[in-house]
Order: C-alpha cells, then structure tokens, then sequence
C-alpha cells in the first residue's frame, strides 16, 4: 500500500522549495489513490465515463445473481414452439407433450438459478385458469419443465398449451 | 509521435497516454528535478484513468460506498440483464386505499379495471412488447392457491402489462379473484 500524503498550496507556491520529498508524494499520492489508501480522495461515479464499467468488472458473487442469465418469450402448441424474443438463449424445444427444454448460448456460473415462468391464463370450458410450469431439470447449460393446467379436478392434474411463456432465469454467464 | 486513435462504441477516444513508473531515484533526496520526471507526475495520472498499460487499477477501497450510479454501468448489459419493471402490490378490502403499491421500479400506475384484473404502466416504455414477465403471489388465500397470468385477452404492450389473478380451487376451475399481495416484474429494452 503506497501511502497518500496531502500537499499544500504553500508548497506548491513559486516561492517554495522544490523538493525531491514533494517530487515523491506527487508520484506517489495518484497510485494511493488507486489502492484507496487512508485519507487519499476516493472515486466517485462522475469520474466514470457513462456507460465505463462493463460486466466484467462488476463482483460476480454479487452481480450474479442480480443479472438476468437467460430469457426466452415464447408460444406453445401441440408439437410446436413460436419463439418470439430470446436471451442467451440457443433454442427451446418440445420434446415431449407438454415437456420442453430450453438450452442456453453461454453457460451459467451454477446449475442453482433462481427461475421463474409465467404465461397467458387459459380458457378452460369457459373458466379463466392458467397454467403451472414446473422446473424439471436445471444445468448450467439448460432447463427442462413441464406445463400442467392450474384448474386440478379430482380425476388428476390435466395439461394445456399456454401462449406468451415467459421464462426469466437470473445468474451470471460463465 | 503520434499515436494511434481508438474507436470505442463508435467514438473516438483521444490517443492513450503512456504510464512510465518513476523509479525512486529520480525522487530520492538531492536528486535533481529532471524534465522526464515532472513530465511523467504530469501524464502519469491521465495514464491511470485511460487504463494504460502498466497503470495502477482501481481497487474496491478506491472506490466511495454508493459511489457508482446506474448510468456508469455499460447500457448493452444494463438494459439486457437488469429488471426493467418490478411491483409489489397490496390489495386488502379492508385497507383504505383497498389497492397499494408498496414496492416499484419504472411503474407509472397500477390499476384494478375489475376485480382480479390489473393494468400496469410504465414510467419509461420497453423497447418492443416482446418483453420477459414473472409473477409470484406473496399472500394469498388459505382455501384456493392464487398466482398471476398475463390476461389472454388483452396484449401487453409497449407501454403497459395485463395481469389476472387466478385462483385455483380444488375439485373446481380458475376463477379471476382478488389476491391479497402479489409481486411482479419484466426485463427487457426500454426506450430510453
């Protein structure tokens, strides 16, 4: 740690003695600066130019998991996906009725994301219902899930095809 | 000799300054006060904030607390990964006002057009409708599981989200119902 030392006008004064000893500190109390040395000025925001400070630089176990990972809008039917807008997404697929997988672009920092699905509600019979989407297998690389139809009745849970699933999946990119 | 121009998001920055270290005997005592050496206290300092090779970089105890606003963070990353919209809403018949937002970003209004049905407003319009939502219920009811959907008969837009809240009874279908609190959010673009 190079210590940050404060220098006075007077020493600065046409009058005073240039000293190799101020020479020192004027070298010196910039690099203070940069390792936060006590009592040297500290940076503010407005020292940034906008838009300066990338992901990259940011703590990840502390942007992680703020940032959005991965995201996709998307409509369902029988057989058929209709992607509408994607985030670091590569593709979501039916593999089976009801059952999708979505595999992400770039990898995720943990298979442990938060994630979350929402869709249009449903007409069912002439009820407003909606459906459950439920997380089947998460990896760093994808996440499967299947859509049951929220409206149970005794026989057992039932399944629909809903529009505009939204599924939003907040962790960092590897 | 003049250096090369660096086109950074489509600007030109100036020429990078070089960082040259100031070796201790050029400010040891009696050593005399070169040109080089007030040349180098002078670009030095310039050098750390253009990120020059071998400058100083800024450590985390360099940095003041809270220091760092939104807009110094890239808008590519900005825009695509933070949340866009994000309300907790209140909805108790007994409360006066019965609907309250308790908690916002970016949301101009919330309102309830009939019960279970809410329309919520942007401050700041998204980029396209094609935005990402979710929604959680926080409480609901003890006798039927009541979450959000997007309303399927109404489009969310550029400006503004339809929410139903639907409540599932066993044995029976959805109903719209009102819930008690529920929270809700979107990433995407904004147009600003």
């Amino acid at each position: 740690m190079t210590d940050y030392s404060h220098i006075s006008n007077a020493e600065l004064s046409p009058d005073a003695d240039q000293t190799t000893q101020l020479y020192k500190r004027l070298r010196d109390n910039p690099i203070a600066m940069t390792e936060g040395a006590a009592g040297a000025p500290q940076w503010i925001g407005e020292a940034f130019a906008d838009d300066a400070l990338t992901l990259q630089y940011l703590d990840p176990s502390v942007s992680d998991p703020m940032l959005l990972g991965a995201a996709a809008l998307f409509d369902t039917a029988a057989g058929n996906v209709t992607v509408k807008n994607t985030f670091n997404v590569l593709s979501v697929t039916q593999v089976n009725a009801f059952d999708y997988e979505i595999v992400f672009l770039s990898a995720l920092t943990s298979a442990i994301y938060p994630c979350s699905l929402l869709a249009d509600s449903i007409d069912d019979g002439g009820q407003e219902s909606g459906v459950l989407m439920c997380p089947t297998t998460r990896t760093t690389g994808q996440l499967d899930y299947k859509q049951f139809l929220r409206a149970f009745d005794l026989s057992g849970a039932r399944h629909a095809y809903p529009t505009n699933v939204s599924v939003i999946i907040q962790r960092g990119i590897a | 000799m003049l250096k090369a121009s660096i086109l950074w998001r489509g600007r030109e920055l100036p020429p990078l300054t070089d960082y040259t270290p100031i070796p201790a005997s050029d400010v040891s005592d009696n050593a005399p006060v070169r040109e080089r050496t007030v040349t180098r206290i002078r670009d030095n300092p310039i050098a750390v904030t253009e990120a020059a090779t071998g400058a100083p970089r800024l450590t985390t105890n360099a940095f003041a607390d809270r220091g760092i606003p939104v807009e110094k963070i890239d808008a590519a990353a900005r825009e695509q990964r933070l949340v866009m919209c994000s309300v907790v809403l209140s909805n108790q018949a007994a409360a006066s006002p019965p609907l309250r937002i308790l908690s916002s970003y970016n949301v101009q209004s919330v309102t309830e057009t009939t019960a279970g049905h809410y329309t919520i407003a942007f401050l700041t319009d998204m980029a396209t409708a094609n935005y990402f939502c979710s929604g959680m219920p926080i409480i609901g009811s003890l006798v039927d599981y009541i979450y959000p959907a997007l309303d399927r008969l109404q489009a969310k837009t550029v400006s503004e989200v339809h929410i139903v809240t639907v409540a599932d009874g066993i044995g029976g279908g959805g109903v719209i119902q009102e819930v008690e609190r529920f929270s809700f959010q979107c990433h995407g673009n904004t147009q600003a």
